[in-house]
């Protein structure tokens, strides 16, 4: 895309102010997969890989984590009942993230590393991003015996009482609530960004809200659970959310 | 072509040259191990010594040495930097560690520097490497190739290499038992320790089983003190400011713990009070003579400025003001009644004699006051009983109430294959290694108290000695991991050993006897030195089994001019046979039964065994009776034991040792003269070997006892003549 300019040493400009991919993108990739080797280089020379302890069937450690990219879903099995926790978040996070393309088809912004044309779009997937990051970093280092809370500063020998006074909103609470977070989302997002709609049409539309919704119902139900004593929001038969 | 902007094109100019020299050196650093460079080392130093060994040879014009020399630069010359492994298939043991200590097995670097040195000791004759490895014993991690992972000293390697100081402890990884084995003192003394401190009363062990309490009965306090409140208060307060030496250990308890527990003590039911005893026309000072001279001394210190046998024996500095004359006398008359387990042995006395003894030692009051005890009726006796339940005291005391009660003491079991990290430092700085975690334990038992546990083990009085083995063998605890291949049972004569030892401390043997070098306690207040009570050093050579059993079951009187007597120890068969087989294997005896077969006899030998017997005048010292009573008018300083005695007491291999070297073997001191050969081992007459034999031959056949005048030979001669009939020429 740059042969038309060949022999001029200044910077090509293509389109309004855009740069070639090469070397301009692909020099700065380089330079941080550069950066990143050097780090990990001299990780690697200074610190031999830890031995951990003699594994031993008569004794279970605790707290047993998970591998670390693991301990973020890990940590969710405090908030949410097994099932949820371990399969349906993680299926719901793939399925999503395999959705985007087909979600998002606008062309608005192609080619383009920026941020302000795509602000809602990029801003939510980071925070989805982070949340898990900071998941995995309280479950790989805030997390002791029985899997309570520690801070870095805390004794993991002396124990933590595991008492814990938690309540769940009755089923006729807690459905409503449900209807009306996501009907209220939906009805937000389309007050909000009348657009938004628009473009994508109302099926597209609809899903991307409730998997928005649902990525945020995630920390919600953390927030409840640490500020109210939260246990469940609903409570049916078949399974508790 | 484009490049970027200028930003980039600096942070790539400075980035790829690190990128790149990292590379070599992370590439260098997998290339070249530490161990190579020791190796490196070591080649040099190796063809230095040999290069030595070479020029000696040459000088000494070897040809053939100096060529093996030649050829031994040679081959290490061209020997190529390799990881060098002894593998075990059955253990699962890759031991790398002579891939640096290359000269472990080579006499050329006994005093070469670490990591180069030969092993020391004449141990890797018996332990070939090849076969046993370096970690078996050492531990340590045998795969790795670092100085620090080598040495095991890595985060969660539960097995860092041992210090030479307690290596000791792998012995007991094969082998069986400790007794009898060359090379595991330390291992043996802390094992000896581990029961003469009372350590079992708490702290269960595999093999110490079915011992009695190490302390004494608990229940008739109040038959058995004057003052049983004061006493016994002051006593769990602070048994060390009562008695200085007493091994009962100091359990740090505050005035108010003291005094529950006193009150539960004293609310015991009293037991069958012993009789009264008056003690009217009883003359101390009569007691004060018998008292040393039955050989009480052998075990009782009686002044402050003295020590008892053992600290387990009590000092009886104060006994007047602790202990009532009723309860004195019952327990000198027979100790058993008050405690079946105690190892004050029976002492023959006569009524009169023991009260002699009660109000002399009934003489000894304190110097200094009991501390004032508390009022008890404020304390309820069932905290006490808690207090009692808590700390443990049924270990070693036997209460009432306390039958059943199990111990819940930590088990050290298993404690060598205890993780260091499931220990608890406590805020202590103690290095995180198990034998610095015991060092500390033992010097200070609560140093590793924090708010989350209270620790109970009591202060105990050890030296830093005694520390060091009760560490060696503690780490040794363990459960039998290795292949039958590697183990090596306990023989018999081994455990007698054990046995031995145990019960030889336990009853304070070397309280009148001399014992593995140690004088007879005895000897510090008896003057004569023939009046002690015999050597037991060697005794397992020397007398036979059979004998031994039978005076360890009924003692009787061997020496008729020593006044103090074996008192009764009341041994059971068992017991008896454990003490004969013990000393006899002390010895190398292992079989120490004797039977000597009259008809085996040959005659001849006999016959020249009696006359050489008379020619070198035996009976002179040697008395031949004992029931006639001693010899007036003689020493009994000259006097020996009655050889009538010897064919049944005498293990002949013995006499015949003792006839060729009796200076070496009865000691310097003895009045037997060197007879057949000077001290220095030349004969002195013409045959000693059949002189000696035969002299033997007739100890051991001996019938009448020997007679020196010619006229009774000449009488026997005629008999024997006498005897020869002339079948052919009698009707019958």
């Amino acid at each position: 895309m740059t042969d038309s300019r060949k022999g001029h040493d200044d910077v090509p400009v293509l389109r309004g102010g855009e740069v070639p991919v090469f070397p301009y993108l692909v020099l700065k990739e380089f330079l941080a997969a550069l950066v990143i080797s050097i780090l990990l280089l001299i990780w690697s020379l200074a610190q031999n890989a830890p031995l951990l302890p003699e594994a031993n069937p008569g004794k279970t450690e605790n707290p047993a984590k998970a591998p670390w990219y693991f301990v973020g879903l890990q940590e969710l099995l405090v908030y949410f009942d097994p099932w949820i926790a371990g399969v349906g978040i993680p299926t719901l996070i793939i399925a999503g993230l395999m959705a985007i393309p087909y979600l998002d088809t606008s062309r608005g912004a192609t080619g383009q590393y920026t941020f302000h044309a795509r602000r809602a779009a990029i801003g939510h997937f980071v925070l989805g991003f982070v949340l898990w990051w900071v998941l995995i970093a309280i479950g790989q280092f805030l997390r002791g015996p029985n899997w309570q809370f520690y801070w870095p500063w805390q004794d993991w020998s002396v124990a933590k009482s595991a008492d814990e006074q938690l309540w769940s909103f009755p089923w006729w609470v807690g459905l409503p609530l449900l209807v009306a977070y996501f009907a209220g989302g939906l009805a937000l997002a389309r007050r909000r960004w009348p657009w938004l709609p628009a473009g994508l049409g109302r099926g597209r539309y609809r899903l991307v809200i409730v998997l928005t919704l649902l990525m945020y119902a995630v920390p919600i139900k953390i927030v409840l659970r640490l500020l109210l004593g939260v246990k469940y929001v609903l409570v049916t038969p078949w399974f508790n959310i | 072509m484009m490049r970027g902007t200028p930003l980039m094109r600096l942070a790539l100019a400075i980035l790829s040259p690190i990128f790149l020299l990292l590379c070599v050196v992370a590439i260098h650093s997998e290339e070249t191990r530490p161990w190579m460079r020791y190796q490196e080392e070591f080649k040099t130093l190796y063809i230095d010594r040999a290069a030595a060994q070479l020029r000696a040879a040459e000088a000494r014009q070897n040809a053939a040495e100096a060529a093996r020399w030649q050829r031994v630069i040679a081959e290490v010359s061209a020997a190529p930097p390799a990881i060098a492994q002894t593998y075990l298939e059955d253990v699962k043991i890759a031991d790398r560690c002579v891939t640096c200590h290359q000269g472990i097995d080579n006499p050329l670097f006994q005093d070469a520097p670490q990591p180069f040195r030969s092993h020391s000791g004449p141990l890797l004759q018996q332990h070939d490497p090849s076969r046993f490895g370096c970690t078996l014993c050492h531990q340590g991690q045998g795969a790795a190739t670092t100085v620090e992972g080598g040495h095991g000293r890595e985060a969660n390697w539960s097995s860092p290499l041992l210090p030479a100081a307690y290596v000791q402890a792998s012995c007991a990884r094969c082998h069986g038992a400790v007794h009898g084995l060359r090379g595991a003192d330390g291992l043996r003394r802390g094992a000896d320790l581990f029961m003469e401190k009372g350590c079992y009363g708490c702290h269960d062990v595999k093999g110490i089983t079915y011992l009695p309490k190490f302390g004494p009965p608990l229940t008739p306090l109040r038959s058995k003190l004057t003052d049983a409140r004061s006493w016994v208060y002051a006593w769990i307060k602070d048994p060390q400011r009562i008695s200085p030496d007493t091994l009962m250990p100091h359990f740090e308890l505050d005035d108010d713990a003291a005094g529950k527990i006193t009150a539960f003590l004293l609310t015991l039911p009293p037991g069958k009070a012993p009789d009264r005893v008056a003690l009217d026309g009883a003359a101390p000072e009569d007691g004060k003579r018998l008292f040393t001279e039955r050989g009480c001394r052998g075990c009782h210190a009686l002044t402050p400025d003295e020590h008892s046998v053992s600290p387990r024996v009590p000092h009886l500095a104060g006994i007047g003001s602790k202990v009532t004359a009723d309860w004195l006398d019952q327990w000198i008359a027979n100790p058993k009644t008050y405690n079946p387990d105690t190892a004050m042995p029976k002492v023959e006395l006569t009524p009169d004699e023991r009260r002699a003894i009660v109000a002399y030692l009934l003489t000894l009051t304190r110097a200094e006051p009991l501390p004032p005890a508390p009022d008890l009726s404020r304390f309820n006796p069932q905290d006490g009983k808690q207090l009692i339940r808590r700390y443990e005291c049924f270990g070693c005391h036997a209460i009432e109430g306390f039958e059943r009660t199990r111990l819940s003491v930590p088990d050290l079991g298993e404690f060598a294959r205890k993780p260091v990290a499931e220990l608890d430092f406590g805020r202590t700085g103690v290095p995180r290694t198990k034998w610095d975690w015991l060092e500390r334990k033992l010097r200070e038992p609560r140093a590793y108290e924090s708010e989350k546990i209270q620790l109970l083990m009591p202060t105990l009085s050890l030296t830093a000695d005694e520390r060091h083995a009760l560490i060696t063998y503690v780490l040794a605890f363990d459960v039998p991991t290795l292949p039958v291949r590697y183990t090596v049972p306990a023989t018999p004569a081994q455990r007698a050993l054990r046995e031995q030892t145990w019960m030889v401390a336990h009853l304070n043997c070397n309280g009148c006897h001399r014992l593995d070098g140690h004088e007879p306690h005895l000897a510090r207040s008896i003057e004569r030195k023939n009046l002690i009570p015999p050597s037991l050093e060697g005794v397992g050579a020397r007398l036979q089994g059979q004998y031994m059993y039978q005076f360890l079951l009924e003692p009787k009187a061997v020496r008729p001019w020593l006044q103090m007597r074996m008192p009764v120890f009341g041994f059971t068969e068992a017991q008896a046979r454990a003490l004969v087989e013990g000393f006899g294997a002390a010895t190398g005896v292992s079989n120490p039964y004797t039977y000597v077969a009259k008809e085996a006899i040959a005659q001849e030998h006999f016959q020249r065994g009696v006359r050489r017997f008379r020619h070198y005048k035996c009976v002179q010292c040697h008395p031949t009776s004992i029931d006639q009573g001693l010899p007036e008018g003689v020493d009994p300083e000259d006097l020996s034991i009655n050889l009538m005695l010897a064919k049944t007491r005498l293990r002949p291999e013995w006499i015949k040792d003792f006839l060729a070297r009796p200076k070496q073997i009865a000691g310097p001191q003895t009045r037997m003269p060197a007879v057949f050969y000077t001290v220095e081992g030349t004969p002195k007459v013409e045959r000693p070997v059949d002189d000696i034999a035969d002299i033997t031959t007739y100890m051991m056949g001996m019938v009448d006892p020997p007679e020196v005048t010619l006229q009774a030979e000449e009488d026997a001669k005629k008999a024997a003549q006498e005897q020869q009939v002339d079948w052919s020429a009698v009707e019958y």
